[in-house]
């Protein structure tokens, strides 16, 4: 056991080492960061516009707590996640690095466990400072909403990274290319919420299918948190989901293992150029 | 003492054999010399004994472990391969790749700098690898396999490519490192007259069978070590 856990922080610090000297990583980071920043001037913009016309009161005013959930829970990160696992673990296929590490003896299952943990220690990492940064500039700007509820939905973010960041990490070990993985991830972040909708609308025209409908529903709870388009049909789902036997924690854990065990099986088994 | 040995090895891609029941034996200190034509299954053996591919059938083991024992991967950390080309992370320099190595095998990294002056790549300071020449992507790549203590080197085409000078340094480390720290090391190579300044065995793979063994000496004995007429007339190209 104790091997075991040796070779692990050995993958584990190889990983640091070289995503220190990664300049993808300071690049897309940069860019979550900036696109967060601009959404907070964006906000103040459209929050003055706002209180103009219809008073301090208007429903429409962006607070630092609503954009921090915005941030975590739409698009950007999503997008973020996306990018940055492809073009990280990516490299290691298209360098054939990995390579070094399997005839060096390292099992493939530690590689591939390594690699997940690591990446969702990154993307947890990366979602914690953007959160500060938002507070850092989002308070002064657009004024201080700290609740009990901010800390709880990082948490409950954080959480929620889980299933995508294993979905995404299943997808590259499963391709083990760039252009595969970016293919099927970007165009996925963006049109999932919409392919769900339509299957959960296609479903519901049936009777007797209403288990499908819930199906489908529980993978919308799953996916649309990170996704862009999330807003317009995330408050219908909720609907569906109140009734569901299965909690939304519940359903986050079941996928991550599911996603977790299909890219183990298939990047076991692979052969590597 | 059998450093490497491959028992009826086989493997297939969608049922066509690259490998077809190949069995040998690489002696601790030999330098083994891998001849065939492309395609015939050269890389591919080192791909299946280094781990990177499944083997169909058969067995094989390094140092005396077989490939079902748990613990052939840990006696794979004595074994260094390099596959086709050099493999390292193009955007680091020679000394954070060697460091990247360094890490990945718990080595100290204060032996870098006497690595890197062996094989000639101590002058490069900074210089990201994507921007290395052929051979000096190749010696990157042997420097970082000498890193540790290896016991067993499988090498396919080291110089394949590379210039006369290049190939000469390759082959000087190759040697260097048979003789000064007795590594034991499978070759596979398309250039046969440099193939034959330093190898001490030699096994002939043709269509995924290992149709030949010889000795250095035998070589010399039945061609004058002419180690391309002698694979040309075994093939039917006779010369």
């Amino acid at each position: 056991m104790k091997k075991v856990f040796v070779s692990f922080a050995r993958l584990m610090r190889a990983d640091f080492y070289r995503l220190f000297r990664s300049a993808a990583f300071y690049v897309i980071f940069g860019l979550m960061a900036g696109l967060n920043l601009l959404n907070i001037l964006f906000s103040r913009l459209s929050n003055s516009l706002l209180i103009a016309w219809e008073g301090e009161n208007s429903l429409g005013v962006v607070r630092v707590n609503s954009l921090f959930a915005d941030s975590f829970s739409y698009g950007n990160m999503g997008l973020f996640i996306v990018i940055f696992m492809c073009v990280f673990i990516c490299a290691e296929f298209k360098n054939n690095t990995v390579r070094n590490k399997i005839t060096l003896g390292y099992s493939r299952t530690l590689i591939y466990f390594s690699s997940l943990i690591f990446n969702y220690a990154i993307m947890a990492g990366a979602a914690v400072l953007v959160s500060l940064i938002l507070f850092a500039v989002g308070t002064p700007v657009l004024g201080w909403e700290y609740t009990e509820q901010s800390m709880a939905l990082a948490l409950y973010a954080l959480f929620a990274l889980l299933p995508l960041v294993a979905l995404i990490h299943t997808i590259i070990f499963g391709s083990r290319s760039l252009g595969i993985s970016l293919g099927v991830g970007l165009p996925g972040i963006i049109v999932l919420p919409s392919m769900f909708a339509l299957l959960a609308l296609f479903a519901g025209r049936f009777k007797g299918v209403e288990w499908m409908v819930r199906l489908i529903f529980l993978a919308m709870e799953e996916f649309i948190p990170m996704t862009v388009n999330a807003s317009s049909v995330f408050g219908e789902s909720a609907i569906y989901l109140s009734n569901l036997p299965l909690n939304a924690s519940l359903s986050y854990i079941l996928w991550t293992a599911l996603f977790i065990v299909l890219g183990w099986l298939s990047f076991r088994r692979a052969d590597i150029k | 003492m059998k450093i490497l040995t491959t028992d009826n090895l086989t493997k297939k891609y969608y049922g066509v054999p690259a490998l077809d029941g190949v069995t040998l034996s690489v002696e601790e200190g030999e330098i083994y010399g891998l001849v065939g034509r492309n395609g015939a299954g050269k890389t591919t053996l080192i791909r299946v004994v280094a781990g990177l591919a499944r083997k169909s059938s058969g067995a094989y083991s390094v140092f005396g472990i077989s490939d079902g024992d748990k613990n052939l991967n840990a006696a794979r950390k004595d074994m260094r391969v390099m596959v086709e080309s050099a493999t390292f992370y193009p955007g680091l320099s020679a000394e954070r790749n060697m460091r990247m190595q360094c890490t990945l095998m718990g080595e100290d990294p204060a032996c870098i700098p006497q690595i890197l002056h062996e094989v000639e790549l101590d002058g490069v300071g900074k210089k990201p690898a994507k921007n290395f020449s052929l051979g000096m992507r190749q010696r990157l790549a042997i420097a970082m396999a000498m890193i540790g203590s290896p016991r067993l080197m499988l090498l396919d085409e080291p110089t394949n490519g590379l210039d006369p000078e290049g190939i000469y340094r390759i082959r000087e480390l190759l040697i260097k490192l048979n003789r000064e720290r007795g590594v034991t090391m499978l070759v596979s190579s398309h250039i046969l007259p440099e193939l034959s300044k330093f190898a001490t065995r030699y096994g002939f793979i043709e269509g995924g069978r290992l149709i030949k063994e010889l000795t250095h000496e035998q070589l010399e004995e039945e061609c004058g070590g002419d180690l391309e007429s002698y694979y040309m007339r075994l093939i039917g190209g006779g010369i």
